[in-house]
């Protein structure tokens, strides 16, 4: 790996550790930078994304912090009554797919996408504004 | 007298690695991250958001302690080892491992008669 990618891996890393919870961050992030300035490029995938999930992990659910944590990986595993879903959690589940849909209608009728409007002139041809009868 | 395994449930997958590759010898996070890949022959590979998270958890619960270690630049890196109370864990999850392995392996025939 070059010089250059492995700085631009490691500044790119390094910004990422910043939206860690501050206690963890003091506590970690220093060592987590110095583990992947040692990493191989092939690591580098596994690194990033491995850190992101933990990352939404440690907001998403602060108290995750108490128990062990399980791997991103195909065999991940979770100790029964870990898995209940609560009506919460399905709740919270509802509201952020709401805002989530609600923003992307919201962003789709700003001037970033035109969305075809019909009937279309140059779909159609001129459509008369009103039909009379003879 | 319940052990504090009982207490716990069974540990997840992540954390075991962890514990296993401690009880070889103390080591620094990216060491237990090249542990990991050894002992599981390189099937499982351990990320640093999990493996930093399981540490945090274990560190809390005194399974496993932190030193500093003194470099050769003069620079210092903090070290994990196992302590007594995370060997006993381990040994009560490698034994949980036994009997499910135990159970499982009394199956085999009852699957082959389903699927045959």
């Amino acid at each position: 790996m070059s010089m250059m990618t492995r700085r631009s891996l490691l500044f790119a890393y390094r910004h990422l550790l910043r939206l860690y919870p501050a206690g963890f961050r003091q506590r970690f992030a220093a060592e987590m930078l110095d583990l992947a300035a040692v990493a191989e490029l092939s690591e580098w995938p596994l690194i990033f994304g491995d850190t992101s999930v933990a990352i939404a992990r440690s907001w998403l659910n602060p108290s995750a912090s108490k128990v062990l944590a399980t791997a991103t990986g195909p065999d991940e595993y979770l100790s029964l009554g870990e898995s209940a879903v609560k009506p919460l959690k399905l709740f919270q589940g509802l509201a952020l797919a709401t805002v989530l849909v609600l923003g992307a209608c919201y962003i789709s009728t700003l001037t970033v996408w035109h969305l075809p409007s019909y009937p279309d002139d140059r779909v159609c041809g001129k459509m008369p504004t009103k039909i009379t009868k003879r | 007298m319940k052990s504090k395994q009982d207490n716990q449930g069974p540990l997840t997958t992540p954390a075991v690695h962890i514990l296993l590759a401690l009880s070889e010898s103390q080591l620094h996070g990216y060491g237990i991250m090249q542990s990991v890949k050894r002992l599981s022959g390189g099937k499982y590979a351990l990320g640093p958001g999990t493996l930093y998270a399981n540490l945090s958890v274990l560190l809390d619960k005194g399974w496993v302690g932190e030193t500093q270690r003194k470099r050769e630049d003069g620079s210092t890196r903090r070290e994990y080892f196992l302590t007594s109370a995370g060997e006993q864990v381990l040994r009560a999850e490698i034994q949980r491992l036994r009997q499910l392995v135990a159970s499982a392996s009394r199956r085999p025939n009852k699957l082959d008669r389903r699927n045959a």
